[in-house]
């Protein structure tokens, strides 16, 4: 059984403006036991799509199953075996962190031997004890944001949507909650349905991602067949002591472009197969290497491109691809 | 089940501990409502009104109270929710509308009780006033609590699917209520117009019943009882089914999830 069956499901919002569209039809499968990336630019349906298997809304049409169970009809059970953690989140400004927890723990029809068990144990792990008794409205979002990490876990769910769940929070903090879901994935086994902006955050934790774009699933699978299928180009970048009789690269075998801008970008299919031959070629014309790197296509790389964005000027500020 | 019901009380309970103004509502407000239209009473029967208008009022104030505190907890079960921009958390698990409508009805009359019991001991030694009287239709106070649940789910049913825009119907209603009631008056002395109103209000033909019960009206005690808890087991039904359908809006819409 996948974690995640999704079949042509589609979302509408009306307002006075009109109606728009969140999701146009996605079909999806995940499987479990995984950390799953859903990626997409701002607006593109990732938070609707969270908010829906998580049945915080109703869909307009199409099914989806978490678990087996469908999102609408047995959305009790899906509830019960899911934990939704979002960026940002508040809660009752008065009440402390164990109150928070206690108070989300009976709502989960806990009971309280469970209850004292997971909110120790979350409280400890997360880092909560040193912040424990101070009021939520005292707490920097860091702290808030753990929190909020702890109450999607205290029912010790089979699958667990985080939405955006470092957004706003120092490099540390970031790091902290990252290393936690980690932890967790290889204590218990869980899916994990992750999405983000920040993707190199993605492309450490996940395998397997969802692109998402105006409501539409554009691209899912493998980060590394995705980057593969896509044939992204890799970057060499040189620092040369001169840049003049570079001609050479504009009919060389495996070059896509290059350009000129703190230093010589060179954009090939392959860097480390094409790099032997643009260092013959620039000994040839007396030009010193200074320094070299290469850069192997990114998932920045794989969106960007996927998304309809010049990948190599975006990446690499003044430098134009050719 | 209890578990899911207790958190509603359990987070009623903690934010009136870490409020102190919340305890007033309970403890102070309801107190001195009591004493001033007491005082007020005693003026008037100085001033040549019947002996019973005291009794008549005091009536009147209990059950004021009780309804107002009532609705108050059943909707602020959301108006927390929504001030503290936690509403999309707060149906999660196995948590549902029959929960959450248990929980927070039972703070309400939990509290509510509270206010009687203190203004029923007021009322006793310094008026010398005493509802246990009434004995077997002190019950109409249950129906009272029934309406004022089904009021608040009504409110709650809105905000949900339109947001925190009716909020202010949480006071209003309970004004709209007092004037209709006969919390202070009988509704005889209303136009017809609204006397029709008044008669489709639970909570007046508590009051009547309540009334009747002490000696204001002997005839009516058991007719008002009657048609007081069947109108207020229609206006659950009603709010019950508004909340629900509240709830299913406020999902389809993604209401519930801007707060």
């Amino acid at each position: 059984m996948n974690a995640i069956e999704i079949e042509k499901l589609r979302k509408k919002f009306e307002d006075k403006e009109g109606t728009t569209w969140a999701l146009g039809g996605i079909d999806l499968k995940i499987r479990k036991k995984q950390i799953y990336g859903l990626l997409g630019p701002n607006g593109a349906g990732k938070t609707t799509l969270t908010f829906i298997l998580s049945t915080m809304i109703l869909p307009t049409s199409g099914q989806a199953r978490v678990l087996g169970y469908d999102v609408v009809k047995r959305g009790n059970e899906v509830r019960q075996r899911s934990g939704l953690c979002l960026g940002g989140t508040y809660f009752y400004w008065d009440l402390n962190a164990r109150e928070i927890l206690e108070y989300f723990g009976r709502l989960y029809g806990l009971n309280k031997q469970v209850r004292e068990r997971n909110k120790n144990r979350l409280i400890d792990k997360l880092g909560i004890k040193a912040f424990e008794k101070k009021p939520f409205g005292d707490l920097s979002t860091g702290m808030r944001q753990k929190i909020a990490v702890a109450k999607s876990l205290l029912n010790d769910p089979e699958v667990l949507f985080l939405d955006e769940p470092t957004a706003g929070l120092d490099v540390e903090v970031a790091m902290d909650v990252r290393n936690f879901i980690t932890d967790m994935l290889q204590e218990r086994d869980m899916t994990v349905i992750l999405t983000s902006h920040h993707l190199q955050e993605v492309e450490q934790l996940c395998k397997k991602i969802a692109i998402i774009n105006k409501g539409r699933l554009i691209q899912h699978g493998d980060i590394k067949s995705i980057k593969t299928g896509l044939k992204i180009p890799d970057i060499i970048h040189l620092y040369l002591d001169r840049y003049d009789k570079l001609g050479f690269l504009e009919n060389m075998k495996g070059v896509k472009s290059h350009g000129v801008s703190d230093g010589l970008f060179i954009s090939v299919d392959s860097g480390l197969n094409r790099l032997d031959s643009i260092v013959r070629e620039l000994k040839k014309r007396r030009i010193g290497i200074k320094d070299m790197e290469i850069k192997k296509a990114s998932l920045e790389d794989v969106f960007l491109s996927i998304v309809g964005r010049k990948e190599s000027g975006k990446a690499y500020g003044k430098f134009r691809v050719k | 089940m209890w578990e899911e019901v207790s958190a509603h009380i359990y987070k009623h309970m903690k934010i009136m501990a870490k409020r102190p103004g919340e305890l007033a509502w309970i403890f102070v407000y309801p107190f001195i409502s009591f004493l001033s239209v007491g005082i007020l009473a005693f003026f008037l029967i100085s001033e040549g009104a019947p002996l019973d208008s005291m009794m008549f009022v005091f009536v009147g104030v209990i059950v004021w109270n009780l309804y107002g505190l009532t609705q108050r907890a059943v909707t602020y079960g959301i108006t927390f929710d929504i001030w503290s921009a936690s509403l999309k958390h707060s149906f999660i698990g196995k948590s549902s509308i029959r929960h959450f409508v248990v929980g927070n009805a039972l703070f309400g009359l939990t509290s509510s009780m509270a206010t009687a019991v203190l203004i029923g001991i007021v009322g006793y030694f310094v008026f010398g006033f005493n509802l246990l009287v009434a004995g077997f239709f002190l019950v109409n106070l249950f129906f009272v609590f029934i309406f004022a649940t089904a009021i608040g789910l009504v409110i709650n049913g809105l905000m949900l699917a339109k947001g925190d825009k009716y909020m202010s119907l949480i006071w209003m209603g309970t004004g709209i209520i007092m004037i209709f009631s006969g919390i202070y008056y009988p509704v005889s002395i209303l136009p017809v117009p609204m006397q029709a109103i008044s008669n489709a209000i639970p909570v007046s033909h508590s009051l009547a019943s309540l009334r009747a019960s002490l000696g204001f009206g002997q005839s009516l005690a058991v007719n008002s009882l009657v048609t007081g808890a069947a109108l207020s087991l229609v206006y659950l039904a009603i709010g019950a089914w508004i909340f629900r359908l509240g709830l299913k809006r406020g999902r389809t819409s993604g209401m519930i999830t801007k707060y």
